[in-house]
């Protein structure tokens, strides 16, 4: 616990609340919790125990009933804040890829340049460097539809990185693999997460993936659990 | 990739769609523009051929539904002829008239004397004299239809004409009729001492004060009269009016309709792409970018329908004043203006059109799109 207060904060979670269906269901419970930069963080739990429903007040794809969410230490007052965020200090990752099926692989990283790069060119010599990375250039020209599940998640990876984040969300993003190709897509998210020194914040089910993360937090019920820190790999110097 | 690349990924994905929905926003277009291309040609094709035979004023009957059903007492003449100002008066009967091969032509029957004589530009034999009341001369365009010459005989009210003379008229409807001596249209059509239409030369026709006062002196005078110049010639034309009326009508309702299948192809399309508007928000596109997307996709389909419309409203205006039924009549005034005109007026109509669906759809909370998969 004390290694994290050092840290500056970047998402930070206050009483935060998140009620479906007038209140029947409860997905968060007042949940409080800070993330500090460079820290990688896996968030487990049972299916239906709210973590999903966090990584999106984090991302604020969703809107939580109460509580606040701080990224940097300030409550982005509108949605068009959190749309700048996401352009340009959050990068997220799905279980089910969400890429643009009309798109090939490059197309769809570029796409998340829009917002934040005018020249056609900048875009796509930033998009070949990001297909790169992700060590896709061969199938850079391929459509979703003609890649395998770890390609198609390793161009959702190399979109999430499109803006240079400060953050990485992934929600699942092994959930849909296999586990050699779940093996390859960690690899490849924790050596983000190092040479960029960025954080990553990832929801899974898998305890080996879970152990990879310096700090684990389980969740029950909408409700934090556990938060431990074990100091283990994946923590950015 | 650019801006424009994604809509239009997107509205070749479903292709289609996309196609059925260009159809649609065509053929609304080509209806507008051929509609609205006739009754501008009508204006056109009157105002011409008045001015071509050197014609300052006319006098009708006032109140008539069709100007052919025009009835003035030809004794009017010497009184229009007494004004201040009138240089020349000629009496004209006209009218729509069966010809041969099922057809109908403008005939129009002048005076002995009259200045509209001096107004053909023959190009073969000689004016109709008086004394042989059954001939008369062809407009160039009308002669080669009925594939007359010099010479030949043209039947024309069922009775048959000599062909004294063809005459290469400038305006389309002056070179799409035939010409004969008033006494013999009166004889033929009926209308003994009667005529259509006086047609006035002026002193000066510039002076717009003596213009004025010539036409309140005559609708003064005699208030069944009314006059028009050759540029409103088609101004309280009942006939006019209501084809016009008709076309103005027809072509709202075609851009009305273009602008529905518009907004109803773009209501199913973003309904389909929620989940992909979801993922471009969760990326970090604003709503406005959004909504400049599918508008843009709006505005790619209608300006693709646009100009696909114009050529085939041009075409169908083309074949319309082709048909035998209003051959020479009426020739598609289609001015770059008017497909300015429209080609604005169709991208405003798809950007609003567009709009109300982006809108829509942008409204919700990004992740209620992306779960539902
Ligand atoms: N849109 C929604 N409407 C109603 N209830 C919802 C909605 N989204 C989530 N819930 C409920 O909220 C609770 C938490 O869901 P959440 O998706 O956050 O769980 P999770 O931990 O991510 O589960 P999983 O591991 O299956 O992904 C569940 O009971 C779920 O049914
Ligand atoms: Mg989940």
């Amino acid at each position: 616990m004390t290694a994290r207060a050092e840290v500056p904060a970047v998402v930070d979670l206050d009483r935060v609340r998140k009620e479906y269906d007038g209140g029947r269901i409860v997905a968060l419970d007042d949940v409080t919790l800070r993330f500090g930069q460079g820290e990688s963080v896996a968030i487990i739990g049972r299916s239906g125990s709210g973590k999903s429903s966090m990584l999106n007040a984090m991302a604020g794809l969703d809107r939580p009933t109460r509580g606040r969410v701080l990224i940097d230490g300030r409550e982005p007052p509108s949605a068009a804040h959190w749309t700048r965020l996401r352009q340009s200090s959050m990068g997220l990752v799905f279980q089910s890829f969400l890429l643009l099926p009309t798109l090939t692989a490059r197309e769809n990283v570029e796409v998340a340049m829009f917002p934040r790069i005018r020249s056609v060119a900048a875009r796509r010599a930033r998009a070949d460097e990001l297909i790169a990375e992700v060590g896709l250039t061969d199938r850079a020209h391929h459509r979703p539809g003609e890649l395998s599940g770890g390609e198609r998640q390793r161009v959702a990876i190399a979109r999430s990185l499109a803006n240079d984040p400060r953050v990485l969300l992934a929600d699942e993003p092994t959930g849909n693999l296999d586990s050699r190709t779940s093996a390859h897509v960690l690899e490849l998210l924790m050596d983000l997460h190092k040479t960029r020194g960025m954080a990553l914040i990832l929801v899974t089910h898998d305890p080996a993936v879970a152990e990879r993360c310096h700090r684990q937090i389980r969740m029950v019920d909408g409700r934090v659990v556990e938060d431990r820190v074990h100091g283990g790999e994946g923590r950015a110097a | 990739m650019n801006g424009l690349s994604l809509p239009w990924r997107n509205l070749t994905q479903r292709p289609t769609r996309s196609f059925l929905t260009l159809l649609g926003v065509s053929l609304s277009v080509a209806a507008y523009v051929a509609l609205a291309g006739l009754s501008r040609g009508i204006d056109n094709a009157a105002r011409d051929g008045l001015t071509e035979n050197g014609i300052h004023l006319i006098v009708t009957e006032r109140g008539v539904v069709d100007i052919f059903a025009s009835a003035l007492p030809m004794d009017l003449e010497s009184d229009l002829r007494a004004i201040d100002g009138v240089t020349n008066v000629a009496p004209d009967l006209a009218n729509l008239v069966p010809a041969e091969a099922d057809s109908h032509v403008l005939l129009n029957g002048w005076g002995a004397g009259s200045f509209l004589w001096d107004t053909v530009p023959l190009v073969a034999g000689e004016l109709p004299s008086q004394d042989q009341p059954r001939s008369v001369v062809l407009g160039s365009r009308l002669a080669e239809s009925l594939g007359k010459r010099t010479g030949d005989t043209v039947e024309l009210l069922y009775e048959p004409f000599l062909v004294a003379g063809i005459a290469e008229f400038d305006s389309l409807m002056n070179d799409n009729r035939a010409i004969l001596p008033l006494s013999s249209m009166q004889e033929l059509t009926f209308r003994n001492g009667v005529v259509t239409v006086f047609h006035l030369q002026l002193e000066d026709p510039r002076d717009a004060e003596a213009l004025a006062e010539i036409r309140a002196t005559i609708e003064s005078t005699w208030p069944r009269l009314r006059t028009a110049s050759p540029e409103g010639i088609t101004q309280d034309n009942r006939m006019v009016e209501i084809f016009q009326g008709f076309g103005w009508a027809v072509s709202a309702i075609a851009l009305v309709m273009a602008v529905l299948i518009v907004i109803n192809t773009l209501v199913m399309s973003v309904t389909e792409r929620k989940q992909e508007l979801a993922i471009l928000s969760a990326i970090g596109w604003g709503r406005l970018r959004i909504i400049a997307m599918i508008v843009t996709e709006g505005m790619m389909l209608t300006a693709i329908g646009s100009a696909v419309g114009i050529a085939l409203g041009i075409a169908s205006a083309s074949f319309v004043s082709a048909m035998p039924a209003v051959q020479g009549l009426v020739q598609p005034e289609i001015t770059w203006w008017l497909l300015v005109e429209i080609v604005v007026a169709v991208l405003m109509l798809g950007a609003v059109a567009s709009f109300y669906p982006a809108w829509r759809t942008t409204r919700m909370v990004p992740v209620t799109a992306l779960q539902g998969q």
